[in-house]
């Protein structure tokens, strides 16, 4: 029987808070699950898990139509000096490479993280170069990155993997159970049941020591390239509201997924 | 690029912070929310914002919030023009900008030509009764105006008199949201209010009127007047 994987057209992902610290990084099991979030916030507690974030959508972020990266109420915004420093080693990753990759972007917030006048600059460089398609020094390079989409994980990780998307996915606001969490296991991360340990290591963000910015998955190219590719996602790319509406027709939807191969019980 | 919302809130920029994001804005034509609040641009950041604004399509901005950013009259006074030039502004927020009344005369004339706004958000501005009769006649064209905030401006009973007395506009689609708090009202002011409330009686779903000196009494009259609404009366700690 054929199943479709039910996290395919899951769009919003809310962390306020809550999300995963640095060593709590998410797993491959999340990275294909947020293959489709294009909802991303970021709230409270952030910094440390913007590198995760990054890391965990790396593939996607040009699908990003929202971006809110901040505290979830005002009340609390007025107290966020007091974690303006924590933001400080992050914003030069949030500023430089993931607001660069979020070509679709719509909406954009980055509330309280303590931006200096000088990275008003680099915000500015930013939002300039998103908003020139076809101009620029062509020497200029952005990240972006080549949809790869390899991630698997070995059956012997199977339960780390799931408690690790228990606990990541628990907090958000998608109220996802067990049983849904296995089913993603089974339907999006163990087809490739050959891949041994190593390669789990090497391929799960949570066991990666490579430092974020320094990440080669992304090759530069030049911004003409970029140019084309922003002028495909204005034709295409679903708006913010149409994700509010549920529009799911922008993606394709994905090849059936072959049957389970693990024992009914252990899915709930 | 297609973006719609960017929101800075609570940075602590400076105006030479927002001098260097004014050029990258006036170059984002399909803005329609704007969200500076809680920085400190200042009349520098102020100058740099109107150039910025008054570069966009007159169109598309629909949201714009600068409150507590230290504007001060002069501030306004620099920001008038492009707010003059934003005409289907919907919801605009100048909370905490010490702007007085003077700042409000200032503010009369930049929104003449605006009868679209939904949300007028003024608390914290020192305006005094004059600020608030000044503002009357602004307010009186907005017939789609929902949310107004005046809290902290201790408009007095004479202000809360100009207030009434001057929206009476019969096209006026009725309050949601209405913030008196903090105006020295007294049981005068309140009184004085009542008129205004059964007005949106069938609309309002909020009465702030906190720090006004009103006790129970009046907590009650007051819920008499708009039963279907949040009313906040007594002093919560």
């Amino acid at each position: 029987m054929e199943r479709t994987n039910p996290y395919q057209k899951m769009e919003f992902l809310g962390c306020d808070g809550k999300w995963m610290a640095r060593k709590h990084a998410p797993g491959p099991v999340v990275q294909l699950t947020l293959a489709a979030i294009r909802v991303l916030k970021l709230a409270i507690q952030g910094p440390s898990v913007l590198p995760a974030v990054h890391r965990v959508l790396n593939h996607r972020f040009d699908r990003i139509v929202s971006l809110q990266v901040g505290p979830p109420s005002r009340s609390m915004a007025r107290s966020a000096k007091l974690w303006a420093d924590e933001w400080r080693s992050e914003k030069e990753l949030l500023l430089n490479s993931m607001l660069r990759e979020c070509c679709a972007v719509e909406e954009l917030e980055l509330s309280a993280v303590g931006l200096t006048d000088r990275e008003a600059g680099t915000l500015a460089a930013a939002l300039r170069g998103l908003s020139q398609d076809d101009v620029g020094n062509p020497d200029s390079c952005v990240h972006v990155h080549r949809p790869d989409v390899t991630q698997h994980a070995a059956p012997g990780r199977r339960d780390a993997v799931v408690d690790n998307a228990e606990k990541i996915l628990a907090d958000t606001e998608l109220s996802v159970r067990s049983s849904e969490i296995c089913q993603l296991v089974d339907d999006s991360c163990w087809q490739d049941a050959s891949a041994d340990m190593k390669s789990v290591q090497e391929l799960s963000p949570s066991t990666s020591r490579e430092p974020v910015t320094q990440n080669h998955m992304f090759p530069k190219i030049p911004r003409s390239q970029v140019a084309q590719r922003r002028r495909q996602f204005a034709t295409c790319t679903p708006s913010v509201r149409d994700v509010e509406a549920d529009n799911y027709s922008f993606f394709p939807a994905l090849p059936p997924f072959p049957p389970c191969a693990f024992p009914a019980s252990r899915c709930g | 690029m297609r973006l719609t919302a960017l929101r800075l809130e609570h940075n602590g920029l400076a105006g030479i912070g927002m001098c260097a994001l004014a050029e990258p804005m006036s170059l984002l034509h399909t803005l329609n929310t704007l969200d500076l609040g809680g920085n400190r641009i200042g009349i520098l950041g102020a100058t740099a914002l109107a150039n910025a604004l008054a570069r966009c399509p007159a169109g598309t901005l629909e949201v714009l919030g600068v409150g507590d950013n230290d504007l001060g009259p002069e501030g306004i006074q620099v920001l008038a023009p492009a707010l003059a030039h934003l005409r289907i502004l919907r919801h605009l927020n100048l909370n905490g900008n010490r702007l007085t009344a003077r700042g409000a005369t200032t503010l009369v004339d930049a929104l003449r030509c605006n009868t679209l706004l939904v949300t007028l958000s003024l608390n914290f501005n020192f305006l005094g009764f004059e600020g608030t009769r000044v503002l009357v006649p602004v307010l009186h064209a907005q017939a789609a105006l929902q949310n107004l905030d005046l809290s902290y401006n201790d408009m007095g009973p004479p202000g809360v008199c100009a207030l009434v007395d001057g929206l009476t506009n019969e096209e006026h689609v009725g309050f949601v949201r209405l913030d008196l708090s903090k105006n020295t009202l007294g049981t005068q002011g309140a009184n004085a209010l009542f008129p205004l409330l059964r007005r949106s009686a069938a609309t309002l779903r909020y009465v702030g009127l906190e720090l006004n000196g009103l006790g129970q009494q009046h907590a009650a009259m007051v819920n008499c007047q708009v039963p279907g609404a949040h009313v906040q009366v007594l002093e919560h700690y």
